[in-house]
């Protein structure tokens, strides 16, 4: 009995010895709330925006906002535009057209925190029209072997020709209209079958707005022509609803100097990382904005300085590419739902029959998220 | 755009150098001398190890069309002495090492999605120099030696473009840049039966490049890494501890027999096999993996045929 005790305590000994993994944390002496000032101005009068904000711990992800900063936007000939703050953080101002001319010179000089920091001087290269968006059909395949993917992918063409600038980013807005799956009739509240009279689709059409989160550079600085043809954008897949009545792709296309596409590639590569970090090498990403007493000084950020030019494509196409779904099966409730979730929406058969839907949005296109006000521009 | 064609059994590219060594030894007196040597070493097969993964990866690459292979030129100079009163050898040496196009992954690098290797690489120089001491001690009783080393070994690669700097541009501590490195060995023999031995290993963690922040740009999550290997992980220090019996010594034995009681990493001090950081729930967690974090205690029996004394 004794050995076998031994032999036990030498089994756990050498279990215990394999590889074990344990949470740590590395002694950071650089300071982890670094400045974080970021900003875009564009050759179109309008609204332009200015954050600053600090960095945090890894461990604790949030927004701190900068607040009480000066903000101002000054060109090379010397006139300057103060910025206020419209938020916390978040620094805004009109700026007339006169004030936005390509070729000019801009920098941004920010007073925050006791420190004076300032970019370089950017210059507002010009920005071509958006040649054209087209789209193709195209299948993706997943992880799962049997499992493909359906949907459509976004090109563009990039034409800049002598006089505009070689390097462009692409911001991208989508809007899509969706339906719910019925008209809404009778409906259940206070324990009684209530009837609108007649079909309503008061809450059937909705529209979708969301900004896509991508970063999309192109460059022609390596190529003979001044042209880059079929550009990857967005994948729309058959997943959600976007693709099943209309949808909408708005684009912007900015113009970048050398150094602001580096910066916007850097980031592209961090972005694109899904979930895992270290799958590349990692590095620290660098802006053009320099803390003006202490060159050392790692500023966050980037001040961008582009023209701009948009378009809008439409997609109304039907496809037929939609896999079965079945969020919108009706059933025959056995009991009365309770009076929280009331209104229930309900349809009632050629039998009298009192069938529910097993989830509000069927009814209610609101409850995906969308509104029911139609965009100005649908 | 433009592609180079070669036929079917042409030379793409070749490289080639002459390797040269050259050692003086002068012995300054009956128990010292001096040593100085050169040596000029060419490369073409290399090592690609990524080892900031959870699990790290090696691949080995010839140098091709796009890769020019790697040179080193050493020279090192060293003084022996020995104290035979005290049955001591000690001795000293300094070397200086420089590499000529050394290669490392530029920034934001691929790691194994890559096919074409030659366009997450870039090219340049390293430079390494050090000084080790040594102490030595012979006698019966007591043996062993005692080491330390002082070294520093950094890289700078760096072109005209962005794209062709590694760290901006500035020099960074290369991958095995370990400033000290100590060991000691000793074995004592109380009596002829009973014999003691340990060892004790140290070095200083290896240059690592650690994410410090978070921030948000246009209410995207980033993360801010700090400068390309400015951070160090955790030293290593592992202490091992072995004791020898032997049996009896009688001269006329058929079969002689010993046991060893050996312990592993002594203090059970979880040193640090590689360091990683997920990304969980938006948070980065950070982690250190360790292997054989713990005691390993092993007992042996060994026999021979013949008496102690019999190989």
């Amino acid at each position: 009995m004794r050995v076998n005790n031994i032999i036990l305590i030498f089994t756990l000994i050498i279990t215990l010895s394999g590889g074990c993994i344990e949470p740590f944390r590395p002694d950071l002496d650089d300071n982890q709330q670094l400045i974080v000032i970021n900003g875009t101005l564009t050759d179109k009068e309008g609204y332009h925006y200015i954050n600053v904000s600090l960095s945090v711990p890894y461990e604790s992800p949030e927004n701190v906002p900068v607040q009480g900063c000066s903000v101002e936007v000054i060109d090379d000939t010397g006139n300057s535009i103060q910025f206020y703050e419209s938020e916390p953080g978040l620094y805004e101002q009109w700026i007339d057209q006169e004030f936005l001319k390509t070729g000019r010179k801009y920098k941004l000089r920010v007073t925050a925190e006791d420190s004076l920091y300032e970019s370089r001087y950017e210059t507002l290269l010009p920005c071509p029209p958006v040649q054209d968006i087209y789209y193709e059909i195209e299948k993706k395949e997943t992880a799962d072997p049997e499992k493909t993917i359906h949907g459509i992918q976004f090109y563009t063409d990039l034409v800049a020709h002598n006089g505009y600038a070689r390097n462009y980013r692409w911001e991208l807005e989508e809007t899509w209209e969706y339906h719910a799956e019925y008209l809404i009739r009778y409906y259940l509240q206070y324990n009684s079958r209530n009837d609108l009279g007649s079909e309503s689709d008061s809450l059937y059409y909705c529209w979708s707005t969301n900004s896509i989160n991508e970063i999309y550079t192109g460059t022609i600085n390596h190529l003979t022509k001044d042209s880059l043809a079929r550009i990857p954008l967005r994948y729309v897949s058959n997943e959600t609803s976007r693709l099943k009545v209309r949808y909408s792709l708005f684009i912007n296309q900015y113009s970048l100097s050398d150094t602001a596409y580096e910066y916007w590639n850097q980031l592209k590569k961090q972005h694109q990382e899904a979930g895992g970090l270290y799958e590349i090498q990692p590095q620290q990403i660098r802006g053009n904005i320099y803390n003006i007493n202490n060159k050392d000084e790692n500023v966050l950020g980037n001040f961008n300085v582009s023209g701009l030019s948009a378009k809008r494509v439409f997609v109304s196409e039907r496809f037929n590419f939609f896999p079965e779904n079945y969020d919108c099966v009706l059933y025959e409730p056995r009991f009365t739902p309770p009076s929280s979730k009331w209104p229930i929406w309900i349809i009632i058969d050629h039998w009298g029959k009192l069938l529910l839907a097993n989830n509000q949005f069927c009814f209610d296109c609101t409850k995906s998220g969308g509104t029911t006000e139609k965009p100005y521009f649908w | 755009m433009d592609s180079l064609i070669f036929q079917r059994g042409k030379i793409i590219k070749s490289y080639s150098g002459p390797e040269l060594r050259a050692a003086i030894n002068y012995s300054t007196g009956t128990n010292s001398s001096v040593k100085i040597s050169y040596n000029r070493i060419r490369q073409y097969l290399f090592m690609l190890s990524n080892t900031i993964a959870i699990s790290p990866t090696d691949q080995w690459k010839l140098c091709d069309y796009h890769i020019k292979p790697p040179f080193s030129d050493q020279l090192s100079v060293g003084y022996y002495q020995d104290l035979p009163l005290t049955d001591l050898n000690t001795s000293v040496e300094i070397y200086y090492k420089r590499i000529h196009n050394a290669i490392d992954f530029k920034d934001g690098a691929g790691f194994l999605t890559t096919r074409n290797f030659e366009t997450e690489l870039l090219q340049g120089n390293q430079s390494a120099y050090g000084i080790e001491l040594m102490v030595k001690k012979s006698s019966e009783k007591l043996n062993g030696w005692i080491s330390y080393a002082y070294s520093h070994s950094e890289v700078l690669i760096t072109g005209d473009s962005p794209w062709e700097k590694i760290n901006f541009g500035h020099p960074y501590l290369s991958n095995y840049d370990k400033p000290h490195a100590f060991s000691l060995v000793m074995n004592y023999h109380t009596n002829r039966r009973l014999s003691f031995s340990t060892n004790m290993v140290y070095s200083t963690g290896r240059p690592v490049t650690y994410p410090l922040s978070i921030y948000y740009i246009d209410g995207q999550p980033y993360v801010n890494y700090s400068l390309r290997n400015e951070y160090r992980i955790p030293d290593y220090l592992r202490i091992d501890f072995s004791i020898n019996f032997e049996a009896t010594l009688n001269a006329r034995k058929i079969a002689h027999n010993y046991w060893m009681i050996n312990i592993y990493n002594l203090t059970g001090r979880k040193n640090a096999y590689s360091v990683f950081f997920k990304s969980e729930d938006g948070k980065i967690n950070g982690y250190k993996m360790s292997v054989f974090g713990t005691q390993i205690v092993t007992i042996s029996w060994n026999f021979k045929l013949g008496n102690y004394a019999s190989e």
